[in-house]
């Protein structure tokens, strides 16, 4: 895929037309138009060189917004587009994103606002807008934010109307849903025959069992970001570097072995449970959870069975929009985020319109196949905690894994890698499940998903490489809980529990979906009492459990109560100013000074040592209330173990501190704090 | 399996150990302001506030230094314990001290750690007691929140007290220049006999 040069020769050819427009009705607008062998069609978006510098390496990303020939006859130039400008983090000011959370490397900034820098308009010479190639390695942008030129500021909320584009352009497309159906009927009955072509009986069954997994993880994951569509943050431009082909096959492959063998209704949940996620969007993970846990999916496959193939091949459209971006950037010469439904249906076709991209598909082919494969056998073997969670009795895994995911989707959370990984652990289950068989073997099975694999690229299919989910934005999802009163804190937890741990014990012991989140051990917290904030599915769920946990007793491993309320957490906001900060007399510089140690022949280092005097007391009575109340745990567990057989280490290490009660009663009366308050308190 | 999964507790320990967990932070200190201050004792891997759900707002922030190694972090202890460190403001200094594991609230779970929980059969003599402990767990609770309180008054105290300090001496250097400036100290020293200041 050599860069396109001997500009002079290139083909140019106008696309469909649009409509005529200008002052003096004399510029004609185009929808497409085809360059060097590419289509280059609204909405897309392509990299394009500066052509002052045309030894620079840097390439800008821009959307073509439109699209026109002037007919004037005298005019230089008439062939022009307008590109929208996407910002990559580095060529953004680094002042201006200084206080933006989590600026991925990949992401890119959508150009919105008023002022120069939104959008250009770029001359159609032959030699201008040149796509050049990029290495694989960058092939991955993020878009959710717009970044405004007006104001400089990195937004997060993206206009209606950006550079006079509608939104709905620029983000992937919500209304072409049913385009690709016809043909993946016909791609799957072909699938179909390629799994009869594979080793027979069980062994067949469950090679073709996992590799449907797989690829159904990653187009949940695609999914996912699809559904993010709906949701605020529109994060789902997220391209990962693969093709969407995977899910594509996985989804004939689901109504091709239903079609062939008939018997395979997990895999009917699947594509179901995944069609279901489309729909709603909300309940996505939980679905797509069940079905691996094969105990709750029964209502979600009743809905949605007989909309299986459509619901695949609604996966699969979403997917392929992707694709077409990976796919795209894979070749590097063009990339397109906003495929039009017409264009969607001739990809999945087969893409014999365009013989010239399927050639450079081709030859990327190879280079992203190792490393898929590889991908997913780390993922696989990444799978080791959920296995184990397997060995554990009654339905852990369920437990985990929807707990996991359903909350967080609730509130449309972005983290594709808690489900990716989960997906993975979910199948590495459902292999164990599997496992019974006579003649399932683990090698083969490799084998066979490495060579499932190697025909999708060959087959040229859109493969969707696996990538980990980001962050999910925690603060988001419990500001959201605690309005919706399902927020609850779960106190007297042992200090060292994981989110995961919490999340299990709420699981088993109260049979309640959730996600929880330790709090965060600091000098403000009680050290020995652990707290988490958990946030179950509904507010009926959360009262339950409090009332349960209220009226019984749950007494966790190391002899402590569980002790459950709802919980009330401070508002988000600008934080109150800080007491203890001075601020200079003299206003220099709006800048924070800079941080050093002071001098101690200075009145700073005076005061500072008496803020150190302030905060050594404060310790200490801290230190001495706890251990006070230390003392008084340390008994009731010295009681309690006479009936009780649990003992841990924990209640060993309180044991082995005795009380210090008596010899810190002076230092207490003298931290100038009110005991007869306290007393009045406790 | 096992190993795999003690690895990465191991892992975990690891990082754990070269994180300093640096306290007495301004809420209006941005990470990067942080992150300078402390790359002056080494390079600084990573920095994360740590958030405040259920204390008062007003508390001060506590923040997870990552440091490059374990040898840096204890250095950036050693250093801020006895030097009083300013980070964004003085002169109130921020504590560092060793992270904790439940510092991290994504930590990995222990490896071979079972946790069994049970539910008290209400007749039994174990309940009461439990309610008890439950109740202990409110009160150590509501304790812990007043002692905190109890810590902002005196350090909303503290911090007037001082800033009337700077106040005063602030205006008596004022005074100090002026009568400098104006040359009335001079005229005074002469009057007096005494060895004048030097004019500025």
């Amino acid at each position: 895929m050599g860069e396109p040069t001997g500009a002079k020769d290139l083909e140019f050819k106008w696309g469909k037309k649009r409509g005529i427009g200008g002052v003096k009705k004399d510029v004609q607008f185009y929808e497409s138009f085809t360059f060097d062998g590419d289509e280059y069609c609204l909405y897309d978006c392509v990299l394009v060189a500066d052509p002052s510098e045309p030894d620079s390496d840097e390439l800008f990303i821009g959307m073509i917004i439109k699209i026109w020939e002037k007919c004037n006859k005298r005019a230089k130039t008439p062939r022009h587009v307008k590109l929208l400008w996407f910002y990559k983090p580095s060529e953004i000011s680094p002042d201006i994103l200084e206080g933006v959370p989590d600026i991925l490397a990949n992401e890119l900034f959508l150009a919105s606002g008023e002022g120069l820098g939104v959008a250009n308009i770029s001359q159609l010479d032959k030699r201008n807008p040149q796509p050049t190639d990029e290495e694989i390695k960058s092939a991955n942008f993020v878009f959710r934010r717009a970044f405004d030129v007006g104001t400089c500021k990195v937004v997060d909320t993206i206009d209606d109307k950006v550079a006079g584009v509608d939104v709905q352009f620029i983000f992937n497309r919500a209304d072409s849903k049913k385009e690709a159906t016809a043909l993946q009927k016909v791609e799957a009955r072909i699938n179909g025959n390629l799994d009869s072509l594979k080793p027979n009986g069980l062994l067949a069954c469950g090679s073709v069992r996992t590799a449907e997994d797989k690829p159904i993880e990653s187009s949940d994951c695609r999914e996912n970001s699809c559904g993010r569509k709906e949701g605020k943050e529109k994060g789902h431009n997220q391209l990962a570097t693969e093709k969407p082909t995977l899910a594509e096959e996985r989804s004939n492959k689901d109504s091709g072995v239903q079609e062939g063998t008939g018997h395979n209704k997990h895999d009917s949940r699947e594509a179901s449970g995944s069609g279901g996620n489309h729909c709603d969007g909300k309940a996505q993970e939980s679905e797509v959870k069940k079905q691996f846990t094969k105990q709750k999916a029964m209502p979600a496959e009743e809905r949605y069975s007989n909309s299986c193939e459509a619901s695949g091949s609604r996966v699969n459209h979403s997917n392929s929009k992707k694709a077409q971006v990976d796919d795209v950037k894979k070749q590097l010469t063009k990339q397109k985020s906003l495929p039009a439904e017409e264009r969607l249906s001739k990809e999945s076709n087969g893409l014999d319109d365009r013989p010239q991209k399927k050639q450079k598909l081709d030859g990327s082919v190879t280079v992203p196949n190792g490393r898929n494969t590889n991908i997913l056998q780390k993922i696989s073997s990444d799978g080791k905690r959920d296995l184990e969670c397997f060995k554990r009795p009654k339905d852990r895994v369920p437990g985990d894994e929807v707990s996991h995911e359903k909350p967080s989707f609730a509130k449309k959370n972005r983290d594709l890698g808690v489900s990716v990984s989960e997906g993975k652990d979910a199948k590495t289950a459902t292999e164990k499940g599997l496992s019974k068989k006579p003649s399932f073997d683990g090698k083969l099975l490799k084998r066979a998903e490495d060579k499932m694999l190697a025909d999708d690229y060959e087959k040229n299919y859109q493969v969707i490489e696996v990538r980990p989910k980001p962050e999910a934005p925690w603060e988001e999802s419990v500001r959201e809980a605690e309005k919706e009163e399902k927020l609850v804190l779960l106190q007297n937890l042992d200090p060292t529990y994981t989110s995961d741990e919490v999340q299990d014990i709420v699981y088993s012991a109260l049979n309640e979906q959730c996600t929880a989140r330790m709090i965060e051990r600091t000098s403000y917290t009680i050290s020995h009492i652990g707290q988490a904030l958990v946030i179950f599915n509904s507010r009926e769920a959360a009262e339950r459990a409090i009332v349960r946990l209220d009226e019984g007793c749950l007494l966790l491993s190391n002899g402590r109560p569980l002790v459950a309320a709802f919980a009330k957490i401070n508002p988000p906001g600008k934080p109150p100013l800080f007491c203890g900060h001075i601020k200079p007399h003299k206003p220099q510089r709006d800048t924070m000074a800079t941080s050093r140690c002071s001098q101690p022949n200075t009145l700073e280092f005076e005061m500072a040592m008496e803020w150190c005097l302030h905060r050594t007391r404060s310790d200490h009575t801290l230190e001495t209330v706890l251990k006070t109340e230390t003392s008084r745990t340390v008994h009731y567990y010295i009681r309690r173990k006479n009936t009780s057989s649990s003992q841990t280490v924990t209640e060993e290490i309180l044991l082995s501190n005795p009380p210090a009660l008596a010899r810190n009663i002076p230092a207490y009366a003298a931290s100038g704090l009110n005991r007869t308050t306290l007393l009045y308190i406790v | 399996m096992a190993n795999r999964e003690e690895e990465k507790y191991d892992e975990f320990l690891k990082k754990v150990r070269r994180t300093v967990y640096v306290d007495e932070l301004t809420p209006h200190a941005p990470k990067s302001v942080l992150e300078s201050a402390f790359n002056q004792f080494g390079t600084v891997k990573d920095v994360r506030f740590l958030p405040n759900y259920l204390g008062p707002k007003e508390l001060p922030i506590g923040a997870l230094v990552e440091m490059e190694t374990e040898e840096k972090a204890k250095a950036v202890i050693e250093t801020v314990s006895q030097f009083p460190f300013m980070v964004g403001g003085m002169p109130r200094p921020v504590r560092a001290n060793t992270a904790k594991p439940e510092m991290f609230c994504d930590r990995p779970r222990k490896p071979g750690r079972r946790i069994q929980c049970r539910w008290i059969d209400p007749s039994s003599t174990e309940y009461e007691k439990a309610k008890k402990a439950k109740r202990l767990v409110l009160k150590h609770t509501a304790e812990a929140a007043f002692v905190t309180k109890k810590q902002l008054e005196d350090a909303e105290k503290l911090a007037k007290q001082q800033s009337e300090t700077v106040t005063t001496h602030h205006e008596k250097i004022e005074i100090i220049d002026k009568l400098i400036n104006t040359g009335v100290a001079q005229k005074l020293a002469s009057r007096y006999n005494m060895k004048s200041l030097p004019y500025r």
